[in-house]
């Protein structure tokens, strides 16, 4: 068992076949053509993916104007799918409500309010759209659901099957995980495909674990911060402590039914993939790695320094949508200097960050 | 009938669960078999184009699915994105990813439902 493809070979012809002769060869073809076929088939779902990403370019959230002034918290509503795969769902809790004692249904809302608490106090940004656009979210989604996503408009998070997960709004990380989709997506967007979308999955990362280390009342700095993802997702059950660990990936869970987790922490160990979007939870490790190198050797709270440059990187009009892990370095590095100044420590900590997880090579 | 089931993508996109589950419903209890014989009927899994779905452009840690069954001389492979607008593929794509996770379970070294 493997967590991808690690020396991928496919046959040129299967780049020019039309999709339906690939159908024809994925149900008639010898074993060795139906792997190819649908290996291919695999492959044209992530470059539709990334065309359709492209052709839609720029596609801006729809703005909702008028929706708060600078000053108030956009409005949270908090929908039920009633354990369907239905979206929005019903309504159960909106900013005149109090708690509801649905603990899916409170985690989301006290989430969403902590996340945007946060964007507003660290980055002075008004919601995803920093035009205070109200905030959706659905919990309850789908029948033992283990997954959350963000959908394009709102937030959803699956029960989990009790088994293995636990409910998806238990971890204020990934919650704001999937708000920080939505800001990437505004800003213009990271095609959800091989690095631009680690990138994307990485930035997600990134500000859900700043959201969980500033919370009041548990301010942790960089060094104090565990730098997991999802603490408290796994069943105990599951062997493992976490989804992703930022700070050594690759070690947050090795168990019998959940495999071991394969994210790379540098460049040397790049997974090649076409599964996973191209291995976008997989290789987010090496970039994940890179910021907390760059957090902790600036120290101090996260979000002020090292979350500053990477947010103010994803703002840069010079952050294309198909940007990889060596643009992405470099735009972090030129902001990291013009906020900081070009013989700053500042800059020098993110150099040696990149250059560490071998993004960055020295001659 | 053989199903081989995939999963992939999702926020907790792991190894584990992407791994290919090969399923024998005439393995399974009878009433078990005939849902999934069922529901393939319904959702007439072998007349459907390979893409079973639409990748968005937009969203993120949406998961998608790869179903290959045969019976007899039929075989087909689809290919499922999230979130699964018809209903007899999704009921179809449930039915067997419940299955899945018990043959995973058992793989583990876990007692059989």
């Amino acid at each position: 068992m493997s967590a991808a493809c690690t020396c991928h070979h496919r046959h040129s012809i299967f780049c020019i076949l039309p999709p339906h002769m690939l159908d024809a060869m994925a149900r008639n073809g010898s074993p060795a053509q139906r792997a190819a076929a649908l290996n291919t088939l695999a492959s044209d779902q992530t470059f539709r993916a990334l065309r359709a990403n492209l052709a839609g370019r720029p596609l801006p959230l729809a703005r909702r104007r008028g929706a708060t002034s600078p000053q108030q918290r956009p409005a949270r509503t908090i929908y039920s799918a009633g354990n369907k795969e239905v979206l929005p769902g019903r309504i159960v809790r909106t900013e005149q409500d109090g708690p509801t004692g649905d603990e899916a249904v409170d985690e989301a809302f006290d989430g969403l309010g902590q996340t945007l608490d946060f964007y507003a106090s660290a980055f002075d940004r008004n919601s995803i759209d920093d035009e205070g656009m109200p905030l959706d979210a659905t919990v309850h989604y789908g029948d033992s659901y283990d997954n959350a996503f963000w959908d394009g408009r709102r937030m959803v998070f699956g029960d989990g099957d009790a088994e293995l997960f636990n409910r998806f709004t238990i971890a204020l990380d990934i919650i704001g995980h999937e708000l920080a989709h939505g800001v990437t997506e505004d800003e213009g967007g990271l095609i959800y495909a091989h690095q631009s979308g680690a990138l994307n999955e990485s930035l997600s990362d990134v500000f859900g674990a700043l959201i969980r280390q500033s919370q009041p009342g548990r301010l942790q700095t960089a060094e104090e911060a565990d730098w997991l993802i999802g603490t408290g997702l796994f069943t105990d059950r599951v062997q493992g402590k976490a989804l992703r660990s930022m700070k050594e990936p690759g070690t947050a869970y090795d168990d019998p039914v959940l495999g071991k987790d394969p994210q790379p922490g540098h460049m040397d160990r790049f997974v090649n993939t076409n599964r996973d979007n191209g291995g976008v939870h997989i290789n987010s490790g090496i970039p994940n790695r890179a910021f907390y190198l760059a957090a902790t050797a600036l120290g101090g709270h996260a979000w002020e320094k090292a979350g500053r440059i990477w947010y103010e990187t994803l703002r840069d009009s010079r952050l294309r949508p198909n940007t990889g892990f060596s643009r992405f370095a470099r735009l972090t590095i030129d902001v990291a200097g013009r906020l900081h100044g070009s013989a700053s420590t500042e800059k020098a900590a993110v150099v040696q960050a990149w250059s560490e997880v071998g993004v960055l090579r020295t001659s | 009938m053989e199903i081989e089931f995939e999963m992939e993508g999702g926020l907790a996109h792991m190894p584990g669960l992407a791994c290919p589950v090969v399923i024998a419903p005439d393995r399974l209890p009878e009433a078990e078999a005939q849902a999934i014989r069922d529901q393939v009927a319904a959702a007439q899994f072998f007349d459907r184009p390979v893409q079973g779905g639409a990748p968005p452009g937009r969203g993120a840690d949406r998961r998608s699915y790869i179903l290959t069954i045969t019976e007899g001389t039929r075989r087909r492979t689809l290919v499922v994105a999230e979130p699964i607008e018809d209903e007899a593929l999704r009921c179809l794509v449930r039915l067997i990813e419940v299955q899945a996770r018990a043959a995973r379970r058992r793989g583990a070294g876990g007692q059989p439902p």
